[in-house]
C-alpha cells in the first residue's frame, strides 16, 4: 500500500460569516501504481481542492483534518522542508489551462532544466538526457526546449506540461481538467498518452467534470458531490449499474451520439454553494428519490460490492440501472 | 416574397489574416444555407473557421469575398446604417456569458440594451416590461431582475444573454458554443430550453461547437469545416451515420462518450502529434490514413449533393 496515494478522512473547511463549512467532508480515496482513477464532478464539488491538499498547496484559511499519504510520508501538517522534496519527485501535477501553468518569460527548456536540478544533483548534460526522454515520451521532440509557451499550441502546451510533471519519473500525478481545454482529436491522444503513463505504472489521479473521459481511459472512478464522494467503484460498474441518483443524473445528461432530436435529460437546481449546504444528504432537493431521512440523516458510504460504494439511503438498485443503459 | 427565401444564406466566404508567419486563411469558398425554420450546425477542430463565420455572418468581421443574405436581403453589401437595421433580425450567444454582459448594468438593463438602440422611441417603462417578459421566458424569476452578472452562475448568466437575443425577436440566432462553459447537468437544461424555445417560436439557429454529440440536439443539418474550408455537409443523421470524409470520421471516433463500450477504439487512437494542415492539396492529406499521391495535387472540390463531401476518395 505505500506505494501510492491514500486519502484518509480528508476535510477542508474555510471560516466564513455563519460559521466553519467544509468544502471537502471526509473524503477517502487511494491511488495506486499502474491505475488511472477518475474524480468526477461538477463545478464547486471540492475535487481540484482535494488535489492541492495532496500537494499541500492548501490557502493558508483553509483548515485541514485527516490524512494525505504519498508513498508513505503524511503530508498533512507536513513541513515545507518536508513537502519541498515530495513535490515533482513523489507527485507531480498537470493542470488545466498550461498557458497559464508555464512561465511566459522561460523556454520549455529552462522550466523543465529546472524541475530535474531542483530533485537531483546532477550535471547539466545529464539533466538534458532526462529532459529529453521525458520530451519525447510525451511526443514532443528537443524542438520543444528552445520554444516559449507562446509559440506552442494547445495540445503541445499540454504534452510539455506532461513532459515537466514526469520529468521527475514521480510515483503520483495528478491531471486536474487536463484535456478540458483541447479538441477532441488532441484529447484523445492525451487522454491515451496517461492511460500509456499508468501501463508503465505510474498512479494517475484524473479530475474531470466529463463522464467520457472517465469512461474511456480510467479504471476506478470516485463521484463527487458538493464535498463528498457519493460513489465509487470501477468503470465497467458505475456506468453500468450506476446507485447513485446523481452518478445517474450526470449519465444521463451526458451527450451521446446518435440520439437524434431529443430532450435532454437534465438534473433540476445548481450545485449548492458549500458555505450553505443543505441538513443531511446535499443533493436532496435535487434528487427524485428523497424521502424524510435524507433530510435529517447523512448516511455513510455503504458498500454494495467490495470495490463499489455508495453514499446514499435509498441508492437505486441494481438490476433497475442495468436495464436502462 | 421574402417568405419564401432562406432565412441564412451564405455564399462563398472568404477571409483571411496577415499572421505572424504568413498569410492565415481563415475562410476558403464557405458557402452554405439555412432554410426557412430550419437550424445548422458547423463543427470542427479550434482554428478551422467555425467563429470566424459567425463572426463574418454577423458583421462583426470584414469578408474578403463572399456575400451573406438574411431573409433575401444582401447583408454584406448592406450600408453600416441599414446594417444595423438589419441586426435585429438576429442574435448573437457567445461561450462565456461573464464576458458578454456588461458588470455594472443589472440584469434586466443588459437585457434591454438592444431595445434602447433598435427601438428608441421605446419608453422606459415599457423596456422593463419587455425585459421582465424576456427573462420570464428563459426561467429567470424576479429575483433576478435587478441582480448584477457577478451574482448569477453561469447558466444563469446564459440564459440571460440567451433573453438579450430574443428580445428583438429575431429570425436567426446565433449560438456559438453556447454550453461549452457549463457543467452538464446545466449544459442539458440549457439545451432544453434552446429547443423549445426554437420549437415554440420558429426559430433558425446557428449552431457553432466542437461537441458533435450536440449537434442532434439542436439542428438539423451540418457543416463540417477543416482549415478554412467545408470538407462535409448535409443532414446531420446522415452525416454521422455514414461519414463520407475521414476528417469526419476521425471527429465521430475521438468524442469520449460516456459509457465504456468503445473503449477499445477510443483506446487504439495514437498518442503522437497531429500533422499541421497541408498547404497546397487538400489540407487534411497529411492527417488522412486514406491519402492517396493524388491528394497532393488537388484541393477536392465540394460536391453539389445534399449529402456533400470534398474528397477525392471518400469513404462508402
Amino acid at each position: 500500500m505505500s506505494g501510492g496515494l491514500v486519502i484518509k478522512q480528508l476535510s477542508l473547511s474555510f471560516a466564513h460569516a455563519g460559521g466553519l463549512a467544509a468544502a471537502v467532508n471526509a473524503c477517502d480515496l487511494a491511488v495506486m501504481p499502474n491505475e488511472i482513477v477518475g474524480l468526477v464532478g461538477e463545478s464547486g464539488s471540492g475535487k481540484s481542492l482535494t488535489a492541492l491538499a495532496c500537494l499541500g498547496l492548501t490557502p493558508p484559511n483553509c483548515r485541514i483534518s485527516g490524512s494525505v499519504q504519498i508513498a508513505g510520508t503524511e503530508i498533512v501538517g507536513a513541513s515545507e522542508a518536508t513537502l519541498a522534496p515530495i513535490r515533482g519527485r513523489k507527485i507531480a501535477m498537470i493542470f488545466q489551462n498550461p498557458m497559464t501553468a508555464l512561465n511566459p518569460f522561460f523556454t520549455i527548456g529552462e522550466q523543465m532544466m529546472g524541475v530535474i536540478r531542483r530533485h537531483f544533483s546532477v550535471d547539466i548534460n545529464t539533466a538534458r538526457a532526462s529532459v529529453s526522454g521525458a520530451l519525447a515520451q510525451s511526443g514532443l521532440t528537443d524542438i520543444a526546449l528552445k520554444k516559449y509557451p507562446h509559440q506552442m499550441s494547445g495540445g503541445q502546451l499540454q504534452r510539455a506540461m506532461i513532459a515537466m510533471a514526469i520529468a521527475c519519473k514521480p510515483d503520483i500525478l495528478i491531471a486536474d481538467e487536463p484535456s478540458t481545454a483541447l479538441d477532441v482529436t488532441v484529447q484523445a491522444r492525451i487522454l491515451n498518452l496517461l492511460r500509456q503513463l499508468a501501463d508503465q505504472g505510474m498512479g494517475i489521479l484524473l479530475i474531470t467534470h466529463d463522464l467520457g473521459v472517465v469512461a474511456q481511459v480510467a479504471d476506478r472512478v470516485a463521484v463527487m458531490y458538493s464535498g463528498r464522494i457519493v460513489e465509487t467503484g470501477d468503470t465497467d460498474d458505475i456506468f453500468s449499474s450506476a446507485a447513485h441518483p446523481y452518478t445517474l443524473g450526470l449519465l444521463q445528461s451526458s451527450p451521446v451520439m446518435g440520439g437524434g432530436r431529443r430532450k435532454m435529460h437534465a438534473i433540476s437546481g445548481v450545485v449548492p454553494d458549500f458555505r450553505y449546504r443543505l441538513s443531511g444528504c446535499a443533493f436532496r432537493d435535487r434528487c427524485t428519490h428523497m424521502q424524510t431521512i435524507c433530510a435529517t440523516e447523512q448516511v455513510a458510504l455503504k458498500s454494495l460490492t467490495p470495490a463499489h460504494q455508495v453514499n446514499c439511503h435509498f441508492p437505486i438498485a441494481q438490476s433497475s440501472t442495468a436495464a436502462k443503459s | 416574397m421574402i417568405d419564401t427565401a432562406a432565412t441564412l444564406s451564405v455564399k462563398n466566404l472568404t477571409k483571411s489574416f496577415v499572421g505572424q508567419h504568413g498569410i492565415v486563411h481563415a475562410l476558403r469558398d464557405v458557402s452554405f444555407e439555412i432554410e426557412r425554420g430550419q437550424s445548422l450546425s458547423i463543427v470542427g477542430e479550434s482554428g478551422c473557421g467555425k467563429t470566424t463565420a459567425a463572426l463574418c455572418i454577423a458583421g462583426l468581421q470584414s469578408l474578403d469575398a463572399g456575400s451573406v443574405t438574411l431573409s433575401g436581403k444582401n447583408f454584406s453589401a448592406a450600408s453600416r446604417a441599414e446594417q444595423n437595421q438589419l441586426r435585429s433580425d438576429f442574435g448573437m450567444v457567445f461561450q462565456n456569458p461573464l464576458s458578454a454582459l456588461n458588470p455594472r448594468m443589472r440584469i434586466w438593463q443588459s437585457v434591454a440594451e438592444p431595445l434602447r438602440v433598435h427601438q428608441p422611441t421605446l419608453s422606459g417603462e415599457m423596456q422593463h416590461q419587455r425585459a421582465q417578459a424576456a427573462l420570464e421566458q428563459v426561467g429567470l424569476g424576479a429575483q433576478h431582475f435587478r441582480a448584477f452578472p457577478g451574482e448569477l452562475s453561469g447558466g444563469q448568466l446564459q440564459r440571460v444573454v440567451l433573453a438579450r437575443a430574443l428580445i428583438l425577436n429575431p429570425k436567426l440566432v446565433i449560438l456559438d458554443e453556447p454550453t461549452s462553459a457549463l457543467d452538464v447537468s446545466i449544459q442539458a437544461q440549457v439545451l432544453n430550453l434552446l429547443q423549445e424555445l426554437r420549437d415554440t417560436r420558429g426559430l433558425s439557429y446557428l449552431f457553432i461547437t466542437h461537441n458533435l454529440a450536440l449537434v442532434e440536439v439542436l439542428t438539423d443539418q451540418v457543416v463540417v469545416m477543416y482549415a478554412g474550408r467545408v470538407v462535409e455537409s448535409g443532414p446531420a443523421a446522415l452525416v454521422f451515420a455514414k461519414p463520407r470524409h475521414p476528417y469526419t470520421q476521425e471527429l465521430i471516433r475521438t468524442i469520449p462518450e460516456a459509457t465504456p463500450k468503445n473503449r477499445a477504439a477510443f483506446r487504439a487512437i495514437n498518442v503522437g502529434q497531429i500533422q499541421a494542415a497541408a498547404e497546397v492539396g487538400c489540407a487534411y492529406r497529411l492527417r488522412c490514413a486514406h491519402a492517396k499521391i493524388e491528394c497532393a495535387n488537388v484541393v477536392p472540390p465540394l460536391a453539389t449533393q445534399t449529402h456533400a463531401v470534398a474528397c477525392l476518395f471518400p469513404l462508402s
